[in-house]
């Protein structure tokens, strides 16, 4: 009985006990509370943003961002995975350039980004936008080959065309995996989309912890990077991990 | 005696080499003639290529040697609308409800009529009225053999592949599925090409049984069945007919199969 309860709170003990050392680390002078800042500090500050509504409009404007860029990765992923499929010759031909893409830390581009289109909305857009399109592009390039050959032989001989088996069973196969390809890309959706505020903003949770940093402020920082995880967490358990679980019994293998 | 509906000459199915592996030969010089309305099973060790025989009647493969006509018509890698194909392992979409995947084979070929009502006759007929709205994981492994029964006599083809379709059933769902599938031919006046490695189930079901040797596979002998019809899978065993006939078959069958053991025992062993 009292292992089941430990089992269940333990967790939470290792979350309290992290927070435990950070704030022991800077009373007893092991770290230097003017650049890790303090727990309660943070925990005050989170407060007093979400009190006032001052961090809605960055929370907003990360989240546009992010949103946009998320639709159109995904979507052009789906549209180009789909071509390379049918078009196998046009798939080997940009192989090189796809291998480039998923290898290179695509992080590094965001000061091109911002260079190119500016400050505002559209530098992040296209930052996660490519982001989520090369995580789509590959998972789902690798699905729609694990498609079952007996399945897509079946739909044939009971008459389906290109379109009626791309409709009826490379789509909803491919869903599956684009699901998937979306709880991973969603961290890495915001990563972008932040490090682009980093490098240039006027709003947004990037912009917040670049304030933070210029003007020394740890707590701006943690607090801006605590809102970010939340809304990552939110999304993967309230609308991503859910969808997964629904589609899990289609998986065809 | 009818009229003969598939006709294979010479057929040889040979794949390229490929990586270091020398070319394959999976079947060669197939000669048969299977009559209309006819319910031919083809027997033959494991790797013999009825597999790969099945496929170029469809239409999914092409022969390599030979020729292959069904109703007077080339088949050469082209889909023919008449023909239905029941595979070894499941191939219902699983992300489609019963009803959708019976009614699925008459949107491919936008065929007239009440898709939903046909449909839902046929689910009826192979006793799954009641369970259209349900999805294929939720049946168990014998109702999806139903399941695909339906959706290929719903769209009425005129020649019926099988390969192993019950192999993966327990004895005594597959005795039931194989005496409703008599029942079905009879009624619907079909021509059958049942391939099994059972030949048990071959003679129960057929009346032509089709011996292919160990690989590459070729014609060694065919058998009439002369057991007399309707039957019923669970006593014709005991027919003394049933235990020549078998008799008289598997002596033609065990040296391939032994001779297929040996050959997969050597690819295993160098």
């Amino acid at each position: 009985m009292a292992r089941r309860w430990l089992g269940a709170a333990s967790p939470f003990l290792v979350v309290a006990t992290l927070l435990l050392a950070w704030d022991g680390a800077t009373r007893f002078g092991l770290a230097d509370p003017r650049y890790l800042s303090r727990p309660w500090v943070v925990a005050a500050l989170i407060w007093e943003w979400t009190r006032s509504g001052y961090i809605l409009p960055h929370v907003a404007a990360t989240f546009v961002e992010v949103g946009l860029g998320y639709v159109c990765g995904t979507v052009a992923g789906m549209a180009v995975a789909f071509l390379f499929f049918f078009r196998p010759r046009l798939a080997e031909l940009c192989d090189p350039l796809v291998v480039l893409l998923n290898a290179a830390p695509r992080a590094i581009l965001a000061p091109f980004a911002v260079l190119m289109f500016g400050i505002d909305l559209a530098s992040k857009v296209m930052l996660v936008t490519l982001v989520v399109f090369t995580i789509t592009l590959l998972s789902l390039s690798a699905g729609l080959k694990e498609v079952d050959r007996t399945i897509v032989d079946n739909a044939r001989v009971m008459g389906a065309g290109t379109s009626d088996l791309t409709r009826h069973v490379y789509l909803p196969a491919a869903l599956v995996w684009v699901v998937s390809a979306m709880r991973i890309s969603i961290g890495q959706a915001f990563t972008a989309a932040i490090v682009c505020e980093l490098l240039g903003a006027t709003k947004g949770l990037g912009w917040i912890v670049a304030a933070g940093q210029s003007a020394v402020k740890p707590d701006w920082i943690m607090a801006g990077l605590f809102f970010a995880a939340v809304i990552v967490v939110l999304i993967d358990v309230a609308i991503l991990a859910p969808l997964e679980r629904r589609g899990s019994h289609w998986r065809v293998f | 005696m009818s009229d003969t509906l598939i006709a294979l000459r010479d057929v040889a199915r040979r794949y390229p080499a490929q990586g270091g592996r020398p070319t394959f030969t999976a079947v060669q010089d197939i000669t048969l003639d299977i009559a209309e309305g006819s319910f031919v099973a083809v027997v033959g060790p494991s790797g013999c290529g009825k597999s790969t025989l099945l496929n170029m009647i469809a239409g999914l493969d092409a022969p390599s040697e030979g020729r292959i006509t069904v109703a007077r018509e080339i088949v050469a890698g082209r889909l023919r609308d008449d023909v239905g194909y029941l595979f070894q392992k499941d191939a219902l979409l699983p992300w489609k409800t019963v009803q959708a995947n019976v009614e699925l084979p008459l949107v491919f070929r936008r065929m007239p009529g009440d898709h939903g009502r046909i449909a839902r006759e046929w689910l009826a007929r192979v006793g799954l009225a009641g369970f259209e709205g349900n999805f294929p994981h939720q049946l168990s492994g014998g109702m999806r053999k139903r399941v695909a029964l339906a959706a290929t006599f719903v769209y009425g083809p005129r020649i019926l592949l099988m390969d192993e379709p019950f192999s993966a059933l327990d004895v005594q769902t597959r005795n039931m599925m194989e005496n409703e599938l008599l029942d079905l031919w009879q009624q619907n006046n079909k021509t059958v090409v049942f391939v099994t490695h059972d030949l048990e189930e071959a003679i129960a079901l057929a009346d032509h049984v089709v011996v292919l040797t160990a690989n590459p596979g070729r014609v060694k002998k065919q058998f009439r069945v002369t057991l007399d019809r309707p039957r019923n899978v669970n006593d014709i065993r005991f027919d003394d007919r049933f235990r020549d006939l078998h008799a008289e078959i598997w002596e033609a069958l065990r040296e391939e199969v032994a001779r297929s053991y040996a050959l997969q025992r050597q690819l295993v062993h160098g």
